[in-house]
């Protein structure tokens, strides 16, 4: 599904070079469901731009869904984040004066589907994330847990290949985090891809696959091991 | 205050800002050109015309009838006219006139010595100096004094003999001319008793306002001889001098005066002279209003412009703002903040203004005549610019001392 | 088709949304517009070419036939009754005209209401119609040199017989009469080319034509800007004799021709000068109507000059909008690179924009629209010279729509493009 190999990503200011990714390897599978951890500064956000098509790499060879990214055009990466990929953001990132509707419509204007398929797929994405009565509802009426919901129904509208998750819960209360969790666990079970980077051991605890990037490079395949010397101090709560 | 960090931030946004600072030097630089074009035209309209133009009024008709093509009927009823303008209450005196004073063009010949060398070149302005024909109280009507010799009087009287066929060939008419037409057609002498090609110097009068838009001396130059004019197709003019005053009063009894006297006539312009004078420069004056509205626009969009940067610098960064609220800013620091920006803009378009000035002006040379732009009139567009900016940038600043420190503590 | 139904719908809600900052940065922008409108509409009519097929073919003949040579001495175009009599029977030229303007005050003979109505008088001779293309509704020209008849035109055959054909009615001049054989259609000039004088240069057709010997023997006035070097006592005693009044106008339809004419005028004025007139050192000319309208300075100077501060005024109306639009797309940064993230293309951005900038601008031309005829009216009023120069017509609407349309998109060109190619990676965090 996704393949990184030797992906490197250097940004350049005027003196100074610095390697966000180097030698990045990464291999998920469909169905999986993939937590991606780390210290601030590591290169998750800049492994999630770049599997996410928002950013370019320098080095290395990147493949989503079969499909070579290298040498792509802008017009053909917009064309895969439209349709391979669902993106759901720490700040859930809604237009605030749109509805429900027209949040989860926006993405799928940019494909050809008729008026009738896009209020199909939007009424069964907001039924699968449990706001179908909603969708006249402005963000601002919702709650940031409902709010997350939403971002992830537009994720879905677009029946995409694999899901981006950057700190999905990261500005949610824990009950309402857990509820955000169970659904992308739900989503996953039915099928969905799901890479997720996370700062919460307890919630990539609970997801089968954990990744650790530091310094740019993936260091752990295991499965989240709270005994690892070579992790950061964590405090538990 | 942090000068440098403002300069910054202004660079972040350079082609916004460069747009802006073109705006506004551009604004400069047409408000310096409008008020020049402004002040002369109202220097043109103050400049003293040296005749009793407060006290007199015109009348431009022209007889509608062939009854007129009759030389001596047309000349009965132009005494008639004058008789009964004169007679009508407020009136001092009245005249009839081949053209009138203030004008383009008109009735022009050249004017010369009469022993001027055929082979000479007679200097321009005297190929077209303006014949007058009047009554004898011509210039008296108009308030202009003669200063040496006489007067014209009835002798002078020459339109008897120009109506007799067969005479005409043979006058010799007796004019009065302008101080400075006599100087410049006879430097060094008096020109009393001197003969012109257009007749007799018998008197010279006081210089005043002929031809305003001629260069130097020339727009005082014109004669006067004793002659009606009675040539029915030609428009005909009176002047009407009356009691200081009476302008508005008499100016609405003149057309029934003088229809009541003939009927088929028709009464082109009643104006006082004052009116006619503006009207003479309503080109220069329509020009200078025009773009004084167009300068009037470009600082309402300067007020537009400086309001709305202000606004959306102050909606951009409320949250900076709060910030800077909850480490210790006071309210007027902030509204110094933001008025800053405006300056510091206004001061890098002032000094842009004066390419924009001058460049203005000399495009403007290439078309219409226009003066050169003075440091009073740039320091002046200045001040207004930054009035202007200020003042739009006020409210907008106003609103930043409204914003709550505590939006700093509020994640977004 | 749909795409642009949504972008409209997002343009509209955006207008809405913002409609402070819209409203602000439309009436700035259509301010700008309107005014340069106003001007173009100004100098457009000014500048227009009042008989476009042919005006290539018809020339002013400008006689160096003039005394008096000082260094600025200017050739001139008017000139004697001889010379003119010389150049309408050289049988050169397709047609010429020769012509001077007069006035007089006429009625209808046969009406029991004494009031003359003035009358403009072109005195011509028949050659001026089919130069001209005067549009006859009823009748032609006159046959003879000395025929008392005359063509009258629309409005004063509206004013006097109520409109019809008046072809065979008679007009009273100076208690004489005057038969009418023509009736022109209503007929405008603009510029009045063949009359190009100070404060004529947009006034209408005339309203009669007469024979221009008709005219003299029965001295009507020189209504027109004229000279004389010698003592004339009457209009008709300027026959043979140094007074220069009329103008003339030959249409030439072919290289040969015109070669032909000025030689003629070359050989004229040398002929004369043989005979001992003392002339100026200038050439003899043939300027074409646009020529001869430029020579003339048809245009206004003054307009020119605001014509300047105008599209000066214009540039600042658009930096204006465009700065502010920058400031807008600044803030509207985060929806763009979020549309971009789920999936819109560069293009798709672009698009949206496009259609915001039309609906900006065509409510920006609606508005200009209005203020160009506002402004239109303030120049009239301030600058009364131009009361018969201009109007807004239909292809200056057009005009006034696509510069509307065209200034929005400039002014919406880059910050479109800044927010196209902000990072993706930056604005979604």
């Amino acid at each position: 599904m996704l393949n990184m190999n030797n992906i490197s990503r250097i940004y350049r200011s005027d003196t100074i070079q610095t390697h966000a990714l180097r030698d990045f390897n990464l291999q998920v599978n469909a169905g999986e469901f993939v937590a991606v951890t780390g210290p601030s500064g590591s290169g998750k956000s800049t492994f999630l731009n770049v599997a996410g098509l928002l950013d370019s790499f320098d080095e290395g060879s990147y493949e989503l869904d079969g499909v070579n990214i290298q040498g792509l055009g802008d017009d053909e990466l917009s064309r895969l984040r439209n349709e391979k990929i669902g993106f759901i953001f720490q700040n859930y990132n809604l237009i605030p004066d749109f509805t429900l509707f027209d949040n989860i419509d926006m993405p799928l204007r940019y494909r050809s589907f008729n008026a009738a398929e896009r209020k199909r797929r939007i009424s069964n994405a907001l039924e699968q994330v449990g706001l179908a009565s909603r969708s006249n509802y402005l963000p601002s009426q919702l709650s940031g847990g409902q709010q997350q919901r939403v971002a992830i129904a537009r994720a879905l509208a677009g029946e995409p290949k694999i899901l981006l998750a950057d700190e999905p819960t990261g500005n949610l209360d824990s009950l309402m985090a857990r509820q955000v969790m169970e659904l992308l666990h739900t989503l996953n079970e039915a099928g969905s891809t799901i890479i997720m980077v996370t700062h919460d051991p307890d919630q990539a605890r609970a997801i089968g696959r954990n990744v650790q990037v530091i310094d740019g490079q993936i260091t752990d395949h295991s499965v989240y091991a709270p005994v690892n010397n070579n992790a950061p101090i964590e405090v538990k709560a | 205050m942090n000068i440098k960090a403002l300069l910054k931030a202004l660079r972040l946004r350079k082609f916004a800002t460069g747009l802006l600072l073109l705006q506004l030097s551009l604004t400069i630089g047409l408000m310096v050109n409008t008020v020049i074009l402004t002040n002369t035209a109202i220097e043109k309209l103050k400049k003293p015309l040296m005749f009793d133009v407060e006290q007199l009024i015109s009348v431009d008709l022209i007889p509608t009838s062939g009854a007129f093509r009759d030389t001596d009927y047309y000349r009965s009823i132009t005494n008639q006219d004058i008789a009964k303008i004169t007679a009508i209450d407020g009136v001092i005196s009245a005249a009839h006139y081949n053209q009138l004073p203030i004008q383009r063009g008109g009735w022009n010949g050249n004017m010369q010595a009469a022993d001027f060398p055929e082979d000479a070149v007679l200097p321009r302005e005297l190929q077209f100096v303006p014949q007058f024909y009047s009554s004898k109280i011509g210039l008296a009507n108009l308030g202009v004094e003669i200063i040496e010799g006489r007067a014209l009087n009835d002798a002078d009287d020459i339109t008897t003999d120009f109506y007799t066929p067969g005479k005409r060939s043979e006058i010799e008419q007796n004019i009065v001319v302008t101080e400075s037409l006599a100087k410049a057609v006879f430097p060094n002498k008096s020109a009393v008793g001197e003969l012109t090609n257009n007749g007799r110097v018998v008197g010279v009068a006081r210089d005043f306002v002929i031809s305003p838009t001629s260069k130097g001396n020339a727009k005082y130059f014109a004669f006067f001889g004793n002659f009606m004019y009675s040539q029915s197709d030609f428009t005909q003019h009176y002047i009407v001098r009356v009691e200081p005053g009476k302008v508005a009063q008499v100016q609405t009894k003149l057309r029934d005066a003088i229809l009541s006297v003939q009927a088929e006539r028709d009464i082109i312009l009643i104006q006082s002279m004052t009116q006619r004078f503006q009207q003479f420069y309503s080109q220069d004056s329509g020009l200078a209003s025009l773009f004084a509205m167009l300068s009037l626009l470009m600082i309402l969009v300067t007020i537009v412009s400086s309001f709305a940067h202000a606004h959306f610098h102050v909606t951009q960064q409320r949250k900076f703002i709060g910030i800077r609220r909850a480490l210790g800013a006071r309210k007027k620091d902030i509204m110094l903040y933001v008025f800053s920006e405006n300056w510091i803009l206004n001061i890098g378009a002032s000094l842009l203004g004066i390419a924009t000035m001058i460049g203005l002006n000399i495009a403007l040379s290439q078309v219409i005549t226009i003066e050169k732009p003075s440091v009073l009139l740039y320091l002046l567009a200045v001040l207004v610019i930054f009035m202007a900016g200020s003042l739009a940038t006020w409210f907008p600043a106003y609103k930043t001392t409204k914003i709550s420190p505590v939006i700093a503590t509020k994640t977004l | 088709m749909e795409m642009f139904n949504y972008y409209f719908k997002l343009s509209i809600r955006n207008l809405i949304r913002n409609r402070l900052f819209f409203i602000l940065m439309i009436s700035t922008l259509a301010v700008g517009v309107g005014v340069f409108l106003a001007n173009i509409a100004i100098i457009k009519s000014m500048s227009s070419d009042p008989i476009p097929y042919k005006s290539k073919n018809i020339f002013n003949v400008s006689l160096n036939i003039w005394p008096n040579d000082t260094p600025d001495a200017e050739l001139i175009e008017i000139m004697r009754y001889d010379d003119a009599m010389h150049l309408l029977k050289n049988n050169i030229a397709t047609h010429t005209m020769v012509h001077y303007q007069s006035q007089v005050y006429t009625r209808d003979i046969d009406s029991t209401n004494l009031t003359r109505h003035q009358a403009v008088v072109r005195a011509t001779t028949p050659g001026f119609f089919p130069l001209t293309d005067a549009p006859f509704a009823f009748g032609g020209s006159w046959q003879q040199d000395r025929a008392k008849q005359i063509v009258i035109g629309d409005t004063l055959n509206q004013q006097i017989f109520g409109g019809g054909n008046s072809v065979g009615k008679t007009l009273e001049i100076d208690g004489k009469p005057f038969e009418i054989v023509g009736v022109l259609k209503p007929w405008e000039l603009k510029p009045l080319f063949y009359h190009a004088e100070d404060g004529q240069k947009f006034t209408t057709t005339d309203d009669i034509y007469a024979p221009i010997e008709t005219a003299m023997d029965n001295e009507w006035v020189v209504n027109v800007r004229s000279s004389a070097t010698e003592r004339s006592d009457s209009v008709s005693d300027n026959r043979g004799k140094n007074v220069f009044f009329i103008q003339t106008f030959v249409q030439l339809d072919n290289q040969q021709q015109k070669n032909a004419m000025q030689q003629y005028i070359d050989n004229y004025s040398q002929h004369r000068q043989q005979q001992g007139e003392y002339l100026r050192a200038n050439d003899n000319r043939l300027l074409d109507v646009n020529q001869w309208l430029k020579h003339k300075e048809v245009v206004d100077e003054r307009m020119l000059a605001f014509a300047l501060a105008t599209s000066l005024f214009l540039a600042v109306c658009i930096f204006n909008a465009s700065s502010l639009l920058l400031a807008r797309y600044h803030s509207a940064r985060f929806e763009t690179g979020l549309r971009r993230a789920v999936g819109a293309r560069m293009k798709d951005v672009f698009y949206q924009g496009l259609v915001e900038s039309v609906l900006v601008g065509v409510c920006c031309a609606i508005l200009a629209l209005l203020f160009g005829w506002i402004f239109l009216q303030i120049s009239i009023t301030l600058f009364p010279a131009l009361e018969h120069t201009s109007d807004i017509d239909a292809p200056l609407i057009i005009i006034g729509i696509g510069i509307a349309l065209v200034t929005s998109f400039i002014s919406m060109l880059y910050p479109l493009i800044r927010s196209c190619r902000t990072p993706l990676s930056t604005t979604l965090k």
